[in-house]
């Protein structure tokens, strides 16, 4: 099973701002998930209304559909690195 | 297909063996042929894990390069490492993707010159361009720079 990532290392460098951050998703990771518990238990009853009134036109198939999808995403984004290099600056996004 | 079958199948053309000959031949050659085309070991494909776009600008067009002309730019550095099963997830959201958005990126790929249908996009392709640039690399070498696209 893969695992989303636990580590976040965002380096930005230009003119006006120089900084690294090591952001621990590990320690985020349980926050968002319990705000998302919280925010999907609030709008559950709404979404089933908007779901029975829009069935025929199927909107609420991809919707859900995509949730899965989202969160295999999510836990494939280890090992992903995006490193531009520019006149404007340098930009550095590795997911550990 | 290895370089002895070339060889039986070459024979067989110009008449030098009979068809009988060329099967027994084949047949013993068979799964005891594990060389390549250029003669090199073809080793079994291992599944890429990362698909790799390096853009590596040449002299004069680097950040720190020495080799300053005017009229120049500077050419951007890239380096993107993506894993392989981030873009079969990510070829999963394609569903999810508003018939207006579709649209406008049909639109922006046919003005760079590709008519293309980014709906009929489908996983088997994906796998197909993986494969393939497991087996060789895309490298474009401009005036600016050398881009080069592969998956290991």
């Amino acid at each position: 099973m893969n695992w989303p990532p636990y580590l976040l290392k965002l380096r930005i460098k230009n003119t006006e701002h120089n900084f690294g951050l090591w952001i621990p998703l590990f320690l985020v990771w349980p926050i968002v998930f319990v705000c998302l518990l919280a925010v999907f238990i609030i709008l559950l009853p709404f979404a089933l209304l908007a779901m029975i009134f829009t069935w025929q036109l199927g909107w609420w198939r991809p919707l859900i559909l995509g949730v899965p999808s989202l969160c295999r995403v999510l836990c494939n984004l280890r090992g992903t690195v995006v490193d531009v290099d520019d006149h404007d600056g340098h930009v550095e996004v590795e997911f550990y | 297909m290895g370089e002895n079958q070339k060889k039986i199948l070459q024979m067989l053309a110009e008449g030098k063996i009979s068809v009988d000959e060329a099967t027994r031949l084949l047949s013993l050659v068979g799964e005891g042929d594990t060389t390549g085309p250029a003669g090199s070991p073809s080793l079994p494909k291992k599944n890429a894990k990362f698909l790799y776009v390096k853009v590596e600008p040449k002299e004069g067009y680097q950040k720190h390069g020495v080799h300053w002309e005017e009229g120049h730019h500077e050419a951007e550095r890239v380096n993107v490492r993506i894993p392989v099963a981030l873009v079969r997830a990510g070829m999963k959201l394609t569903a999810l993707m508003p018939p207006e958005a579709a649209e406008n990126v049909n639109k922006a790929l046919h003005d760079k010159g590709m008519a293309f249908d980014i709906r009929n996009l489908k996983d088997e392709y994906i796998e197909q361009l993986i494969d393939a640039l497991q087996d060789s690399h895309i490298d474009v070498d401009s005036d600016e720079a050398t881009i080069k696209v592969y998956a290991e």
